[in-house]
């Protein structure tokens, strides 16, 4: 029996190895184990340890990637979010049980929970949580509402903990969001900015969903107690304000220019989008007209040619 | 609120209402603009040059055509891909109806997500408003009868939701154009009938033999002549009046009310045309309008139906009648129909281009 596999020395990396699932990737014989067929396993491959050999199978379906000795399978498949501490996200509250919000960070998949103690208590105070605010849960977030929020924890089967224990988490009002597939946006310092001279203030959510606004007034306050406040109230006044005509368009605009990426499906940083929004001005285009095919194509053209 | 309606939060309600009030909706469009679509049917409708003839989406269907988001990304499911097939045959007619046509219109809706109760349901929700608003006016089911009392023509109509996307909004609309593309290039061979019991057989004529087995007509014995001929083969009749249907949007006015100034904002519903999931999570009520544009300067509406539990007051309704036959122009033109090779996604194929 024959196995047509991709040795580690053979693969040249010009050359895009598409493997499914239960391919055998590299061959080491135990017999030579200082041999040069060795191989480390990585990510999307496991091992199968037979009495004279290890072979080094995909788990999923990818495309193979090597570097040096680790060969992983970087999977086609993109609608995977698997979260890391310390990503922000911006997910739905889809029910309020007693302790905690459930949160859906992408369709079909587990919705991760966010504790009641995760959570600043209107008011900023610290204290223990009584039987009263698990009673107020609802009036705080309900079901439907956005949130933005950090991963606090990634527990054992894959489910997130998540918290909003800073100013700058908690409910999106008065905005729209774009969902992209995660893979797309990639994880930077700063997941948080204010694009477009000031303009607008863009979440990045690691799972895919962006969240963006008009830019609120700064908040240019030295901390403490009264910061909070200070933020609570500009977050009320910023989501009873609506959007005059002009903002609205230029926000239209944003998130198409977000569509725009999706569709040719490259990365969506803020500099790819800014890149599109601009071009999109530049050719005088109407905002609905950026998802027009031909339109989509022309205006990210620099974004894909960096791509590759 | 039922599971296929999205879950939205009160704020981005608000967001969605004030947007469509404003003209600027949250995809930049305004209230009657159309996304748009592209539906791929045969080669060509003239059958005379044989080059540029080319594979339908169905080849063993008397008509077929397939329909996607114009914007689309090859690889997801997330845009709106349909698949529509004609198939005739020749049958008894009912006894009810001696020298009329039948015609079926069967709906299967095979997107992946979501639970198949859901699925279920808006497959038969799908197929009943189609049924209600279309069947009658697609075909001349008189002219599809070939012998009164002994044969006439079946149409079964089959429509394959394939992903629905995030347009599930305006299924109707869409489903409705590809019913008409698909029956617009469906080809019914020609068929003479003749009670001769004559056996030879005639150049280039295929001759089968359809025994009547009517019990009423015992004596009545009718042979069909099928002409194999595909140039003598046409398409079912009437279908150029074969409507298409604008879904009308109403949204509430309350809550726009409640943010802006009483005296910047008239009182009247907001309307759109061709709308999203989370467009019509806020919606009160959604009127269907099927609509004959086969006399262009002069556009016909031929059936109504509403959906949504919401009221809607008579004086909203001729306004609705109003909007919707603006749209129906607007509508030809984002449904682009195109003979074409392949049923690529257009950005796949601009790339295929480059």
């Amino acid at each position: 029996m024959s196995h047509d596999t991709i040795s580690p020395s053979s693969s040249s990396s010009s050359v895009k190895h598409l493997v499914i699932p239960g391919q055998i990737l590299a061959v080491s014989s135990l017999s030579d184990p200082n041999g040069q067929d060795s191989f480390l396993r990585g990510h999307g491959t496991y091992v199968e340890k037979t009495e004279t050999e290890d072979r080094l199978v995909a788990s999923v379906l990818g495309i193979v990637q090597r570097v040096n000795k680790l060969v992983s399978v970087e999977s086609v498949s993109d609608g995977v979010y698997v979260g890391q501490v310390g990503d922000l996200v911006v997910g739905r509250i889809t029910s309020v049980t007693s302790q905690r919000w459930k949160v859906r960070l992408i369709p079909h998949a587990r919705d991760a929970a966010l504790p009641l103690s995760g959570v600043h208590l209107p008011g900023g105070v610290q204290r223990m949580r009584t039987a009263q605010d698990s009673r107020d849960m609802r009036s705080y977030l309900q079901e439907g509402d956005l949130v933005s929020a950090e991963v606090h924890k990634t527990q054992q089967d894959g489910s997130l903990l998540l918290h909003t224990r800073s100013v700058r988490y908690g409910k999106l009002e008065n905005g729209c969001i774009v969902t992209v597939p995660p893979k797309l946006i990639p994880r930077r310092k700063n997941h948080f900015t204010t694009i477009l001279n000031q303009q607008f203030q863009v979440l990045w959510g690691c799972n895919g969903v962006i969240w963006m606004q008009r830019a609120m007034p700064d908040l240019e306050a030295t901390g403490g107690p009264e910061l909070v406040e200070l933020q609570e109230r500009r977050r009320v006044e910023h989501a009873s304000m609506p959007l005059s005509p002009e903002e609205r368009r230029n926000l239209a605009r944003l998130r198409n220019a977000i569509e725009c990426l999706r569709l040719v499906f490259c990365r969506v940083t803020q500099e790819a989008v800014e890149q599109v929004y601009e071009t999109s001005l530049a050719l005088n285009l109407n905002v609905s007209q950026m998802l027009v095919p031909v339109n989509v194509i022309r205006l990210t053209e620099p974004s894909r040619k960096a791509e590759g | 609120m039922d599971d296929s309606t999205p879950l939205l939060s009160r704020s981005e309600m608000d967001f969605i209402r004030e947007g469509c009030h404003q003209n600027c909706r949250v995809d930049g469009r305004g209230r009657d603009e159309y996304r748009g679509y592209r539906i791929v049917t045969e080669g060509s409708m003239s059958h005379e040059d044989n080059s540029s003839t080319s594979n339908p989406p169905l080849i063993l269907s008397n008509g077929s055509a397939r329909l996607f988001e114009a914007a689309r990304h090859a690889h997801e499911d997330v845009s709106l891909h349909m698949l529509c097939s004609v198939k005739a045959e020749v049958v008894h007619p009912s006894a009810l109806h001696p020298a009329q046509g039948a015609m079926e219109l069967h709906v299967e809706s095979l997107t992946s997500s979501g639970p198949n109760s859901q699925r279920r349901k808006t497959q038969d929700e799908l197929e009943a408003t189609l049924s209600k608003l279309l069947m009658r006016d697609l075909v001349d089911l008189e002219a599809l009868c070939i012998v009164p009392y002994h044969y006439v023509w079946r149409l079964h109509v089959d429509l394959f939701v394939l992903t629905a996307g995030s347009s599930h909004g305006s299924l109707c609309d869409a489903a409705s154009h590809v019913i008409r593309a698909a029956l617009q290039c469906t080809r019914l061979p020609a068929i003479t009938s003749s009670t001769a019991t004559a056996n030879e057989s005639h150049n280039g004529l295929a001759k089968a033999s359809f025994r009547n087995k009517n019990p009423l007509f015992p004596h009545g014995g009718v042979e069909l002549m099928v002409d194999g001929d595909l140039a003598v083969a046409s398409p079912p009749p009437g279908v150029n009046q074969a409507p298409i249907i604008v879904s009308v949007t109403v949204l509430a006015n309350s809550e726009v009310l409640r943010r802006t100034p009483v005296s910047a904002v008239s009182v009247a519903p907001v309307l759109i045309l061709d709308a999203t999931p989370d467009e019509e999570a806020c919606a009160v009520a959604q009127v269907h309008v099927a609509i004959d544009r086969s006399d262009g300067s002069n556009p016909l509406i031929t059936a109504l139906h509403q959906s949504r539990q919401g009221s809607l007051p008579l004086n909203v309704l001729t306004d609705v009648c109003a909007i919707a036959l603006q749209g129906a122009m607007s509508a030809e033109a984002a449904y682009v129909i195109r003979p074409g090779r392949n049923d690529l996604g257009l950005l796949q194929e601009q790339f295929l281009f480059q």
